[in-house]
């Protein structure tokens, strides 16, 4: 359904994106993880037609983003990470609005908007005017402007960002639902817990490129079969490398000083060989967690930094 | 999709209707707060300076003056009514906007080349027609001032003849008042125009208009109505930009060049809707003639409101921000509207900055709406200015919306 080449974005001397590749399939979510400033709002701006790139392409359904931008965005339904709403007029204002943008009108327009007050539970709260809602039910119409015309592609830009846990659960379960009824589905993040719960396949992207990119059990796979060891205190990045280095299956991820990232065998007795290489190893250690392998361990091991910073 | 964007900024009117109802509140205000002060009433056609005349020594000065009051038919507006003594207390009730009052032995010391003081009593609970009179009261004083020094030696013979027993000979009074009469021509120039005028225009075919003062303010008040409308039309694009609303609506099918020009459609439409409201409103009150070309009329607010638009439009668009809008809009319409007789009428602006007025849009959507509505000069008589305007506003417009593209797409960026 979407197919990214090589995507490249230049502001003055910032590389905003930097030859960024994936596809989309339908009926697939598809996740874009990474801090705030890695280049994923740009990504979709580009993708949505709203800024052109340097170089590289975007086809939709086999169509050309520069060639026929109205065909390409008609397919497209996107939903802005800001909330852009008309607060002066209600849910279903909204709603007719936006589908008369599409050329929807009369009874089709009326039936398109009710189900989506429906899916998005604001059937009841409709004829309030939208300042009166509360920041979950805004995220919500939010949403379903971008679907009042049956996109194919839907682009969510950090769709859940400032909205209760609740109004994130169900918001989420609408997006899954979307990708069921077989729309194809770019989902930009930086949750962690989001990603790998929602998202069939993800790509990790960071100061405009993308580090790594496949299912979330792929992706977790580069860290390793086994548990993942961090270290904190008073040490050297020599000092671990030299303890990894005369223990039996330990593998460092990530090294810094003062912190390090360590790939554990699968076992009990991986584990406690490992901690027992690095106690006699004499590290001064403040702080020791062993844990099973996530994606913010993954993206420390690609960035050197971890998803918060 | 087109008219979508104009349904939903009509919708959003209708929502929040609190600014187009001060649009549509102003003129009404403005005609109703200037429109009594200038005595002018639905019934009562013309503004009407009413001023008590106590002529305590019953010369020639009161008798000039009652008399001047009493030509009423080349657009005299004042109404001198000799009083009394009584004079005073009627002066407390508030019966006129001033009193006169000539002082004993006035001519004779005149004459006599004494200091005389003639005396006004203003009337405080007014504020625009008391000012009338006091200037009035000037340029009678500056005139006798003149005529007292220019005639020199003369003065004495003048008092001869005032004080003969029997009628001068013609020839005698004809030369003295034809040297006289001379002075004053010469000293015309550096004596007038007076600061305030009561001007009254006139058909050169002898037709007076038939609309009273609020007509005419409603007119010049409407017409910035109208601007502000097309300000906040325009200015939503901002909104729509600082909101998130303006990339939403670009990642659709619409491109800037529709959004842009569905703004200005809007802002046409609805300020041409705004005026029509307002003079249909004034009419109602009776505050118009009769048989006003409503086609007319309308076609001169549509092309109007177009050249607002278009106007604001190019200046909204040399700014960056809503706020920056704002503020420059503000400027420039103030600006027009002082000059194009939206605050002022034309009549009261100085002729040197009156060339100004030409450049404005103001001055020609006035003129129109007065041609057509007061003036009574029949339905193709503002064709001209409806003209103009049309044109002015489709090259504006095309230049607004060619600047505002540029603008938004380098907003999006």
């Amino acid at each position: 359904m979407l197919q990214v080449q090589n995507l490249t974005k230049t502001f003055g001397e910032i590389r905003a994106v930097d030859g960024v590749s994936f596809g989309v399939e339908a009926g697939r979510i598809f996740g874009l993880l990474g801090p705030n400033g890695a280049g994923k709002t740009t990504t979709i701006a580009m993708i949505a037609g709203l800024i052109p790139p340097a170089s590289g392409s975007v086809h939709v359904d086999g169509l050309d983003l520069a060639a026929r931008p109205a065909d390409v965005k008609r397919r497209l339904g996107v939903v802005p990470q800001e909330i852009a709403l008309y607060e002066d007029l209600t849910a279903r204002e909204n709603l007719d609005f936006w589908g008369g943008i599409y050329g929807l009108r009369g009874k089709a327009l009326a039936a398109r908007r009710d189900a989506l007050l429906d899916l998005v539970g604001l059937a009841d709260r409709a004829r309030e005017p939208v300042r009166n809602y509360s920041g979950g039910m805004k995220r919500r119409l939010n949403l379903a402007l971008g679907l009042v015309h049956k996109p194919t592609l839907i682009l969510l830009d950090e769709p859940t960002v400032g909205i209760d846990p609740q109004a994130r659960i169900n918001l989420l379960d609408v997006v899954r639902g979307l990708a069921r009824d077989g729309a194809a589905v770019l989902y930009t993040t930086h949750y962690l817990e989001e990603a790998e719960n929602l998202c069939d396949e993800l790509a990790i992207m960071d100061h405009g490129t993308i580090h790594a990119q496949g299912t979330v059990e792929s992706l977790k796979a580069e860290l390793g079969e086994g548990s993942v060891l961090t270290l904190q205190g008073a040490f050297s990045r020599e000092d671990v490398a030299a303890a990894v280095e005369r223990s039996t299956g330990l593998r460092a991820l990530e090294l810094d000083d003062g912190r390090a990232l360590l790939n554990v065998p699968r076992g009990r007795a991986g584990v406690g060989a490992a901690l027992e290489a690095i106690y006699t190893s004499g590290l001064h250690l403040t702080d020791v967690t062993v844990k099973e392998p996530n994606l913010e361990d993954l993206f420390l091991k690609l960035t050197g930094r971890e998803l918060r910073d | 999709m087109f008219w979508a964007l104009i349904r939903k900024d009509l919708v959003r009117r209708r929502r929040s209707p609190a600014s187009t109802l001060v649009m549509l509140a102003f003129p009404f205000m403005m005609a109703g707060l200037i429109g009594s002060v200038s005595g002018g009433s639905g019934g009562e056609p013309e503004f009407t300076l009413k001023v008590f005349l106590l002529d305590r020594e019953d010369g020639v000065l009161g008798g000039f003056l009652a008399g001047a009051s009493q030509r009423r038919d080349d657009g005299n507006n004042l109404e001198i009514v000799p009083v009394g003594e009584e004079g005073f207390a009627r002066m407390e009730k508030g019966e006129a906007s001033a009193m006169l009052v000539i002082p004993e032995r006035f001519s004779d010391r005149l004459l006599d080349g004494e200091d005389v003081a003639l005396q006004l009593v203003l009337n405080p609970a007014e504020s625009i027609k008391p000012e009338i009179a006091r200037q009035g009261a000037e340029v009678i004083a500056t005139y006798l001032d003149v005529l007292v020094k220019s005639a020199g030696d003369r003065l004495g013979h003048v008092r001869d003849l005032l004080d003969a027993d029997r009628m001068p000979p013609l020839a005698v009074v004809t030369a003295i008042t034809g040297e006289l009469y001379g002075e004053m021509v010469r000293a015309e120039p550096i004596l007038f125009p007076p600061v305030v005028r009561v001007v009254r225009d006139k058909e050169a075919g002898g037709k007076s208009e038939q609309a009273n003062v609020f007509g005419y303010v409603l007119v010049m008040v409407s017409v910035m109505s109208v601007i502000f409308v097309a300000i906040r039309a325009v200015t939503d694009l901002y909104e729509d930009q600082r909101t998130g609303m303006l990339r939403r609506q670009l990642a659709t099918p619409l491109t800037v060049s529709r959004l842009v020009a569905a703004k200005c459609v809007f802002a046409a439409l609805f300020g041409a809707a705004v005026m029509a409201i307002l003079l249909v409103a004034g009419a109602f009150f009776g505050w118009f003639g009769s048989g006003v070309p409503v086609g007319s009329v309308l076609l001169h607010a549509v092309a109007f409101a177009l050249a607002a638009a278009g106007l604001i439009t190019v200046l909204v668009a040399l700014v960056r921000t809503e706020k920056q809008a704002g503020i420059l809009s503000w400027v420039v319409v103030m600006a027009m509207s002082v000059l194009g007789g939206s605050m002022f009428p034309l009549e009261l602006i100085p002729e040197a900055i009156q060339r100004f007025s030409r450049f404005t849009l103001n001055y020609w959507a006035i003129e129109g709406f007065l041609d057509l509505m007061v003036r009574g000069r029949g339905a193709t008589a503002a064709l001209p200015a409806t003209a103009l305007l049309t044109g002015v506003g489709l090259a504006l417009l095309v230049i607004g919306q060619h600047l505002m593209k540029r603008r938004l797409r380098e907003a999006l960026r």
